[in-house]
Parts: structure tokens; sequence; C-alpha cells
């Protein structure tokens, strides 16, 4: 039953890498992450003493804006999703290893590889997990931050 | 008088709780985060797609809640620095809702530069748990706020 959500079109994506352009990261960017998670912006002086950067802010830089006109009827940018199902998907783990802290300046470069499909049967439904690692790197090109995000495809 | 034991904060040990740390997120706090991490999804705003995509009410974002585990680590031990962490988000999680934040130091190691410290971490609504994770903190000093 799960193996029938998995096509030879879903497993052709297995091995599938997608470049994570990058924003640079900005004081700016730091501050309205502050705000989005209900802390205080820092004060000049906070901001001048040194800026510690909230480590998930690595999602929001690795977002790029997209054309309104592009959302699908959730309001989200069309995902580049494997073909599994009726083309739904929940957030299912996030893994961080987080090889330094993130510093203003850092213009990060991702590389995100689908590294696996594995069909399962959960209590109320066969579905498909995603395996998504992303290796993101500085301009060093020294790996920063490795995100491993797991999602749940029906 | 005072000597630096008396005023140290304890060492870590397993076991030790992290203070719980309060939370009510209403629609404006959702929609900064949404705001802040360019996040359109109508569940986090629009009751009403909200509700027909079965939500009782508009839906809490899983990465805000990351963002509460790792300040409750952080706030905890603000001088050390998270290596690894990971959350997944178990339950929906809604506006207006009261939560706690909190963990437990499940492990401590020796590490060549101080101690690693690994701490489980949950959000608990009033449902039960929404977003469970785990954080790794290296700790030079091996000591808490």
């Amino acid at each position: 039953m799960t193996d029938d959500l998995l096509s030879d079109e879903a497993r052709a994506w297995i091995g599938m890498e997608l470049d994570v352009p990058c924003a640079p990261l900005t004081l700016a960017d730091v501050q309205r992450f502050r705000v989005g998670v209900g802390q205080a912006p820092l004060s000049a002086e906070e901001a001048e003493q040194g800026v510690v950067v909230p480590p998930m802010i690595y999602q929001t830089l690795s977002r790029q804006p997209v054309d309104p006109a592009g959302l699908t009827r959730d309001g989200v940018p069309p995902d580049r999703r494997p073909p599994v199902g009726e083309g739904r998907g929940m957030n299912g783990e996030v893994e961080l290893e987080l090889r330094r802290p993130l510093r203003l300046g850092d213009q990060l470069h991702g590389r995100r590889r689908l590294v696996s499909l594995e069909p399962k049967q959960g209590r109320r439904r066969a579905m498909v997990v995603s395996t998504w690692v992303t290796e993101f790197r500085d301009a060093d090109d020294d790996v920063v931050l490795v995100e491993t995000v797991r999602q749940i495809l029906f | 008088m005072t000597t630096h034991e008396d005023t140290a904060a304890p060492r870590v040990e397993v076991g030790a709780e992290l203070p719980a740390r309060s939370k009510t997120p209403d629609e404006v706090a959702l929609f900064l985060f949404s705001a802040a991490t360019g996040n359109p999804h109508r569940i986090h705003y629009d009751r009403d797609y909200a509700h027909a995509d079965g939500h009782r009410d508009v839906v809490v974002q899983g990465s805000l809640q990351a963002n509460w585990l790792i300040e409750a680590m952080l706030s905890w031990a603000p001088d050390a620095t998270l290596t690894a962490f990971t959350f997944r988000n178990v339950a929906t999680a809604y506006v207006n809702d009261p939560f706690v934040v909190g963990g437990r130091v499940a492990e401590v190691h020796e590490h060549p530069d101080g101690i690693e410290v690994v701490v489980d971490l949950q959000v608990e609504g009033p449902d039960g748990a929404t977003t469970v994770g785990r954080g790794t903190l290296l700790m030079t000093d091996g000591r808490v706020a």
C-alpha cells in the first residue's frame, strides 16, 4: 500500500541537488528576526558591543522573495517537492549541525540534496518521508551549518 | 568578603531543569514572525482559511516554537555556544493559547574546550507537547546563569 505512493517518477528525484542562494547577513536582518521572535531590537550601544546572531536566521536568509502571483492557494511558494500522493506535505523534523556561530556579514550559499524517499505506514495514512540535506558554506567555502529536513508527504 | 564560589552559578548536572518560560503568542506575534521570515502561509494569519483547513484557529509557526527552545537554552546558558539542535513539531499549536517552554539536562560530557551539555526541550500547550527538541551546548566554564 505504501509503495503505491512512491512512483518511479518520484524515485527519480532521489539524489536531486538544488542551489540555495542566500542573502548576506546584515544587522537589519538580525533586528527584524529579534522582533519576529518577540525580542526587543538591539540598541545602538548593544549592537556596538557585539551582535549574537540567532542561529535559525539562516532560514530567513535562504528564503528568496517570490512573485506573489506564483503563490499556491495555501499562500506558500510552489515547493520543489517530489510528486507523491495528493501533493500534500507536513513538516516532520529539522536537525541542525552548527559548525560555527553565524556572524554579521556572512554570505552563505547552500546546496540541497534529496537523500532519500522512504515509504511508511502511519496510523492514519500511508506516507513518504523525504529527507533533504543542505550544506551551507561561507565565502571561504567552509561548511558553517548542515540542515537535515524530514518532511512527510502524502 | 564574598568569594567567587559564593556567587558563582551552579555547575551543570544531569537532570537539572531549565527555568520554565511562558509564551502566549497573539496574532501580532504570529504576523511579526511570518514577516521576519518571509512566510506567507495562510494558516498563520487567515482564520477562515485555517478553519477550512481543519484547524480550530490560526496556527503558531513551528519555527517560532523552535526559536523559543533555543531562547530557553541560551537564556539559561548565555555564554554557551549552540553546536547542534533538532526539533520536531508533534502537535498543532494555536494562537492565544498559553505555552510553557522548558528543558532538562539529559547528558553532560567532557570536551577539550569545556563541557558539552545535551538538553531535552519541549513546548507544552494546553493539550500537551506541541514541539520537542534537543540541543547541544558547548560551555567553556561549565556554569549557567
